[in-house]
């Protein structure tokens, strides 16, 4: 019958880091505020003066709001898929035996 | 018997296993933490706020009023969603602001299991102090229980030395004192022989 003693072992690990939940939620926000910005102005049917009316050419405001939406879109978008691509390689690279 | 056992020696993420009082090597093998998708995001939220900022500012600019009574339906939706867009931003960029920081301030060397899942911050203590901590090993899950037929169970074995002293990872401080102590015995040495010899010339 063997007795059993309690060995000590140091055991060292790396543990994967929390995700930023609220900070990607921010991004996904920023996404789909720059898509509110490039529909607004044929969404909300402008009808004062210096709105964007249906069938006319597009007002500086509208140009401004679609560039300016197009813009905060991509720039989310690209960082979400940033963000998406930077972990998938960390994973890949240092979490293959998971 | 001492011996060094690794059963997680194929296995990432786990670098040091040791019994008998052997103590873990330096751990020059730790994994990088993931800096550069929250450096991504800081980036693109600064960016998404500097547009914000530009919304705020361009019913002024380009003159949306065009010499109006009222204010058109246009600048309204600028303003507020340009505020919103520069407030978002900047709380994004705040909070990816945060992540990095905490990823670059601290190795993520914590003791337990490998295998368990969690944050950072689950055991700061851990990895402030000291990366390595000595844990039973009957207490680790898939452990085989190794058996000691030859010693007696009245004779235990010495245990090994505190967990602090197990490696002197979050202690930089400590390592430079360690480093410049005898620096400074040498040249207090010399610097007293020097002072001797030259008592003894002008004795002379």
């Amino acid at each position: 019958m063997s007795t059993q003693t309690t060995q000590p072992i140091a055991v060292a690990a790396v543990r994967r880091p929390a995700r930023p939940v609220a900070a990607l939620l921010g991004l996904g926000l920023l996404a789909l505020a720059g898509a509110w910005l490039i529909a607004a102005p044929f969404v909300l049917g402008y009808h004062g003066a210096g709105d964007q009316r249906r069938g006319a050419a597009w007002t500086a405001a509208t140009r401004v709001d679609v560039s300016a939406g197009a813009a905060v879109t991509a720039v989310a978008v690209a960082a979400l898929l940033g963000y998406l691509a930077s972990a998938i390689t960390w994973l890949a690279r240092y979490r293959q035996a998971e | 018997m001492s011996e060094s056992v690794s059963p997680f020696g194929a296995e990432r993420g786990v670098q040091c296993a040791r019994v008998d009082g052997f103590d873990c090597p330096e751990p020059a093998f730790l994994e990088p933490p993931p800096v550069l998708g929250p450096f991504i995001g800081v980036a693109g939220a600064v960016l998404c706020s500097l547009v914000g900022a530009f919304l705020l500012l361009a019913p002024f600019a380009f003159d949306y009023r065009q010499g109006a009574a009222a204010m058109p339906h246009s600048s309204v939706v600028d303003l507020a969603t340009g505020g919103g867009v520069f407030a978002l931003g900047l709380l994004t960029a705040i909070a990816f602001g945060a992540v990095l920081v905490r990823r670059l301030r601290v190795p993520e060397f914590v003791a337990g299991n490998a295998g368990s899942a969690g944050s950072f911050e689950a055991e700061p203590a851990a990895y402030a102090t000291s990366g390595v901590t000595l844990v039973p090993e009957q207490a680790r899950p898939g452990a085989e229980p190794q058996s000691q037929p030859s010693s007696p169970p009245s004779q235990p074995e010495p245990q090994p030395a505190a967990p602090a002293a197990a490696t002197p990872l979050a202690d930089p401080g400590g390592a430079l004192r360690d480093l410049l102590t005898p620096l400074v015995a040498a040249l207090a040495a010399d610097l007293r022989a020097r002072e001797t010899g030259e008592t003894e010339g002008k004795n002379q």
